[in-house]
């Protein structure tokens, strides 16, 4: 094919190319294409089938159709703005778009800062307030500044930059039309002198002189490759500037914050509103990003709403902590969270490793730090390790073979079997240590080591050991299930409504002292409880004694680590009404509440023996036909219509309360308690100015049993009645209703010797010398001379009983009292009555 | 299980130290004298709106492209990956999540300041 006469020609693509800066249509690439091919297909008539290996000077040569495309494309290229970003890159006009975005942001929070100031000077606000929100106005201010400057910085390269590529453009497109023009005219006239001639291709280095050296092609990958440095490069400084936005929180805001003052007397309808104003701050957030943003963190409020309070309370204080120190959970929570927030059925095992991971985590480094030392980096280091081995063991599927190979790693056996004791409750440790026993065959993994109680030891590294790859795993859905239900359990003894009782009627108990009493029974653990013994009762009692007095106005003082409660407190949740004689349960949650404080305390003063000396001696003033009643609480589990929660301990029969009548602790207690009664007494009588009593030794002589056994019964019957008919159920001093025989008086007096005695102790003394003519023997103690002069009597006049008791009482009643205490058994007168 | 002996002195300590943590946090939020029986409620209600807060923070800087391979993690519940996942998309993951937590407590506080 022979070759056409090429004649420089003015045509659009030229007047294009050269054209004003109006005509700005040789600046897109497509149009510069469309009129590259042009033109190239102007100095080579022959399009697409033939190529030419330069464009203007080549005789048609057949080549690929691509080859002349690549053709076209490097003459666009040498004309045109040529980068190395891809789309993705970002340009200067997004970064100045974000640098927008952000001082936006800054802008908003500066107009909020503006109006906080003016309501606190409006409403006279704290003088700290004003100072706060003065030095946050200027730091925003400043900070706005910085972001403009910084986006100039990020846009004045780039227009300098367009401006100076809009010129070489320009230069290049002139400069390499030039060179095409002269090319062609040359050979031209190589054509024309040798037209037979083929035109060779030009040598290599002669093409490349032609175009401007085209820059390498560059693949894709290293296309993005390039692309991702100059966006790291743009994150750097875009992070210099976010920095010194950061640094208001994390140094000057934190540092100068000013104190805020203690919110008093908060009430319910401050927090409601409170909550109210910062969930429509979050709500206008969240908006802001975009529905699916939007949507995934309200999926993430819902799930947390549905977890246990506990676990709430433990996320929520960790997330809390993690933001007033380093950040201890950051990433670890953020995948748990997301992964849980939307995984639905397994958010129960994410839950649990959760919880477990970030409670103990955060407790652990508050509680080393809270002295005011930082962690040393091993006990850091141990502390996450254990944390992390905690959750795992709540709440991953691998719970053995983790276990297993971690403390191996780390020789942290002992740690981990301590740390387990300590930071999961006992009723859970056991339940899971029970559940691995059920939920795996013994055939496929190694035993577990028995549970001891009441402490459970568990020796890890040798419990649990690797299991082969294809031993499945315990469920530890299950797992949680059954230890989420064992919790349960417990913690939901107590009351489960509000109700209001009037003592005494419909078969309520009359006193308030007995409605606490079971309600504090009601409220303990007892379903491990084969015998009701001391302990409990003691516990019952000491709880019941302080909700009186709480009822009664009285506070409670801290003891050992447990917190005081206040009679405020106790008012929130319960009122007693003396007049009325009307309990009201207030907020029956608050009240479990103060009940599970004073169970806590009671356990404490049982620990120390403080209740040993003190509830424990009134165990048997309760008879055991009552002890049942209050341990079934009897006419409280409902009031009205109200089911009350106060169920009792129904499975606890008679048979299983002990009798403390038998007791030898109660004894112990009641003999500890009458010395301290005796002391008092004593004191009594110290301030009264009374004589003090002599503390003789009496003796005691034998009195030999009647041969009549009926007579020592009669004996018995006749001296417990005359002592508490002297004595009697008022007692002494006031102190108790007790039987005369326990009264004070006769207890200090009996073992004086008879003629020692004094006061009414006296006057029977020698009523019954008088009526029995016995006297007492040298010495004799009262106590023994009373039984032998009345079994000698009786036994001497051993007529019908019922006549020998009326006489004897007859003739002691109205024998006179002596106006003098006859020595040496003289015959003794008796004058008035015994019971003045 | 009876409560005596060590284990309720296990117990004692462990409701010790939480509650000790709870009284502390409420102590720098300035509400220290709210009632006990508010206390748990009120920890729980603040963590929620912690928790969208720093939800949005982060998945915000979540490429779009990512989203759907995000959904699939999530739903198949591995926590391991879904973090590397994330750490691996959004660098700074934790300097995000902290910053917003502190943000969301300071706004906490100044709106407690403004209606007392």
């Amino acid at each position: 094919m022979g070759m056409e006469k090429i004649q420089p020609q003015t045509d659009p693509f030229e007047k294009a190319l050269l054209g004003s800066d109006e005509d700005a249509s040789w600046k897109q690439k497509e149009t510069l294409k469309d009129l590259a091919e042009v033109k190239v297909i102007n100095i080579f008539p022959v399009k697409p089938d033939t190529e030419p290996v330069i464009p203007n000077t080549e005789p048609v040569i057949e080549k690929p159709k691509e080859k002349f495309e690549k053709t076209v494309e490097k003459l666009v290229e040498a004309v045109t703005y040529k980068g190395i970003f891809d789309k993705e890159k970002p340009i200067p006009q997004d970064l100045g778009a974000s640098a927008d975005s952000q001082i936006g942001r800054l802008n908003e929070e500066l107009e909020y800062s503006k109006e906080r100031l003016d309501r606190i000077i409006r409403d006279n606000g704290p003088k700290k307030g004003i100072e706060y929100y003065k030095k946050r106005i200027a730091l925003y201010e400043q900070e706005i500044k910085k972001e403009e400057e910084a986006k100039n910085r990020y846009l004045e390269p780039s227009r300098k930059k367009s401006n100076q590529e809009e010129n070489k453009k320009e230069d290049e497109i002139i400069d390499l039309t030039d060179i095409v023009e002269e090319k062609i005219a040359t050979e031209t006239e190589t054509v024309k002198s040798s037209p037979e001639e083929k035109l060779l291709p030009e040598p290599e280095e002669k093409k490349e002189k032609l175009l401007p050296e085209p820059e390498k092609e560059l693949t894709i990958a290293e296309k993005m490759e390039a692309a991702k440095k100059i966006s790291e490069k743009i994150d750097k400084e875009r992070e210099k500037t976010t920095k010194t936005i950061a640094e208001p929180y994390e140094k000057k805001w934190l540092d100068e914050k000013p104190e805020f003052p203690e919110w008093q007397n908060i009430t319910r309808e401050q927090v409601d509103a409170l909550f109210g104003k910062s969930d429509e701050n979050t709500e206008k957030k969240l908006e802001q990003k975009g529905n699916w943003v939007m949507e995934k963190a309200r999926m993430a409020g819902e799930w947390y709403k549905k977890q246990p309070l506990k676990y709430k309370v433990l996320l929520s204080g960790a997330l809390i902590t993690t933001a007033g120190v380093s950040a201890l959970i950051g990433g670890a929570t953020m995948g748990a969270i997301a992964g849980a927030a939307f995984a639905g059925s397994i958010g129960q095992r994410t839950l649990g490793g959760l919880a477990t991971f970030v409670s103990v985590e955060a407790w652990l480094k508050h509680s080393a730090e809270k002295g005011g030392k930082e962690r040393t980096n091993a006990e850091a280091t141990r502390h996450t390790v254990e944390a992390a081995i905690l959750g795992m063991l709540v709440g991953s599927g691998y719970f053995a073979e983790g276990v297993k190979n971690i403390s191996d790693a780390t020789g942290l056996t002992d740690l981990i079997t301590d740390a387990y004791h300590y930071w999961l409750p006992p009723e859970d440790v056991e339940k899971i240590i029970g559940s691995v026993k059920t939920a795996v065959s013994s055939a496929e993994t190694a035993p577990v080591a028995p549970v001891e109680t009441p402490t459970i030891k568990l020796n890890v590294s040798e419990t649990f050991k690797t299991p082969p790859a294809e031993t499945p795993h315990f469920d530890i859905d299950t797992t949680l299930k059954i230890a989420r239900e064992a919790s349960k359990e417990i913690t939901e003894r107590g009351l489960s409504a509000d109700f209001s009782i009037e003592l005494g009627k419909d078969g309520s108990p009359e006193s308030l002292e007995r409605v606490f009493h079971m309600m504090a029974v009601n409220h303990m653990d007892m379903k491990d409880v084969a015998i009701f013994t001391e302990a409990e009762g003691a516990k019952s009692l000491n709880i019941a004694a302080n909700l009186v007095k709480l009822a009664e106005g009285h506070n409670l003082a801290d003891v050992d680590n447990i917190k005081g409660i206040s009679a405020e407190n106790f008012k929130n949740a319960a009122s007693w009404d003396k007049v009325k004689n009307i309990l009201q349960i207030k907020d029956h949650n608050a009240f479990n509440k103060i009940i599970g404080n004073l169970e806590s305390r009671s356990n404490t003063l049982l620990e120390s023996n403080v209740l040993k000396k003190g509830a424990v001696a009134y165990l048997n003033d309760i008879k055991p036909e009552t002890w049942e009643k209050i341990i079934h609480a009897d006419g409280l589990d409902k009031i009205g219509n109200i089911e009350t929660g106060i169920t009792g301990h129904d499975n606890i029969l008679a048979g299983q309360i002990k009798d403390f009548n038998t007791s030898e602790i109660i004894k112990e207690a009641e003999s500890t308690s009458r010395e301290a009664v005796i002391e008092r007494m004593e004191n009594i009588r110290k301030e009264l100015g009374l004589k003090n009593a002599e503390a003789p030794t009496g003796k005691n002589y034998e009195v030999n049993f009647p041969k009549n056994p009926e007579i020592a019964t009669l004996a018995d019957d006749v001296l417990k009645k005359d002592i508490n008919e002297l004595f009697g159920s008022k007692g002494f001093f006031g102190f108790g209703a007790k039987n005369g025989l326990d009264s004070p008086e006769w207890l200090s007096s009996k073992n004086i010797p008879a003629l020692k005695t004094e006061g009414k102790i006296r006057e029977y003394i020698n009523n019954l010398i008088n009526q029995t003519k016995t006297t007492p023997k040298d010495g004799e103690t009262a106590w023994n001379f009373i039984k032998r002069a009345v079994t000698e009597h009786l036994e001497k006049n051993n007529k019908s009983l019922g006549s020998s008791i009326k006489n004897l009482h007859n003739a002691i009643k109205s024998s006179p009292m002596p106006t003098e205490i006859p020595k040496n058994n003289e015959t003794i007168w008796f004058t008035s009555s015994i019971n003045k | 299980m009876r409560l005596f002996g060590s284990l309720a002195v296990l117990i004692n300590k462990k409701m010790i130290q939480q509650e000790e943590i709870k009284n502390s946090i409420l102590n720098e939020l300035g509400l220290s004298s709210l009632p006990d029986n508010y206390k748990d409620e009120f920890l729980s209600r603040l963590g929620e709106g912690l928790i969208k807060r720093i939800t949005a923070a982060v998945l915000e800087k979540l490429p779009e492209r990512l989203r759907g391979e995000f959904e699939a993690l999530s739903k198949a519940g591995d926590n391991d990956k879904m973090h590397q996942f994330l750490k691996d998309s959004i660098p700074n993951i934790d300097e995000i999540t902290q910053r917003e937590l502190k943000e969301g407590i300071e706004e906490f506080k100044n709106i407690a300041d403004g209606l007392r």
